[in-house]
């Protein structure tokens, strides 16, 4: 009985402060991403086994790309496949970009890479790779 | 015997109120990533995982206070342990299920895939409750002789 008493009073005093910290904090989660999907935020987070895709096309992976990534486009998905799979492990995370958070060439080659090749943590990412700090 | 057995579970609550509350300060600051790292779980719906990256530090923060406190001490030391359980059987989920996520145990700081030490240490902290629980019981058995 008193610990139930106890647990109610914890409770409200956790459900008061978690309230307040809803309203003063300013970082709100987004639930606009789904759930594959990162900012630049918390890119971080991701672990350092970390295989960066450029889902561009090969003249825009040449004009500039994040560093170490391997690029993976629509148009030549097949011929470029062999290259990634040479590098990837089972371990691995794969992190998709784009030209922006809006592109959807990332989602299609984040999709192709779940499905059509079993892989599984791939995450897009929906931020602006130019601000890719790392 | 008697102050020995006070020491220890003094040493108990001092570690778990100060893990518990790091646990609780990276993510009251960050719900947002917090909310991510639940999310990728993959257990709640959204709505769900909201409103456990707000309410979940806020009741370790409140656990890591009522912890130190000798009338709420024994109460604490339940639902802390419950909780570690809770996050060990997720952790568990996760691992089965081939995911590669960071715990979200302390935020930022965690690394993602380390399950094995992350599992041992929870179960660790589970142990330093049980203690508590064990010394208060032993505490009130004395005190109805």
């Amino acid at each position: 009985m008193k610990i139930i008493k106890d647990f109610i009073l914890i409770s409200i005093i956790s459900i008061g402060f978690a309230t307040a910290n809803y309203f003063i904090n300013a970082n709100r989660p987004n639930t606009e991403l789904l759930p594959d999907e990162i900012t630049l935020k918390s890119v971080n987070r991701l672990p350092t086994n970390l295989i960066i895709v450029d889902a561009r096309s090969i003249s825009d992976f040449n004009k500039g790309h994040i560093k170490n990534a391997v690029n993976l486009s629509e148009a030549k998905f097949d011929e470029q496949l062999g290259a990634f799979l040479d590098i990837w492990t089972p371990e691995s995370t794969i992190l998709v970009y784009c030209n922006s958070g809006s592109c959807n060439s990332s989602r299609n080659i984040a999709e192709k890479l779940k499905h059509e090749c079993n892989i599984k943590n791939v995450y897009v990412l929906k931020d602006d790779w130019k601000k890719w700090k790392k | 015997m008697e102050k020995i057995r006070l020491v220890c579970s003094w040493i108990c609550r001092i570690i778990l109120a100060s893990t518990f509350a790091y646990a609780s300060y990276v993510k009251i600051l960050h719900p947002d990533l917090f909310f991510m790292d639940i999310r990728n779980y993959q257990l709640l719906p959204d709505e769900l995982s909201q409103i456990s990256a707000y309410l979940l530090p806020a009741f370790e923060l409140c656990l890591s206070i009522t912890i130190l406190i000798p009338r709420y001490s024994k109460t604490s030391a339940t639902i802390m342990a419950t909780l570690l359980f809770i996050f060990i059987l997720a952790i568990l989920s996760a691992w089965f299920r081939g995911l590669d996520i960071s715990c979200g145990c302390f935020g930022n700081s965690d690394v993602t895939g380390n399950y094995i030490s992350t599992i041992l240490r929870d179960i660790l902290l589970i142990v330093l409750a049980i203690i508590i629980l064990l010394f208060e019981k032993r505490k009130s058995d004395t005190l109805h002789l």
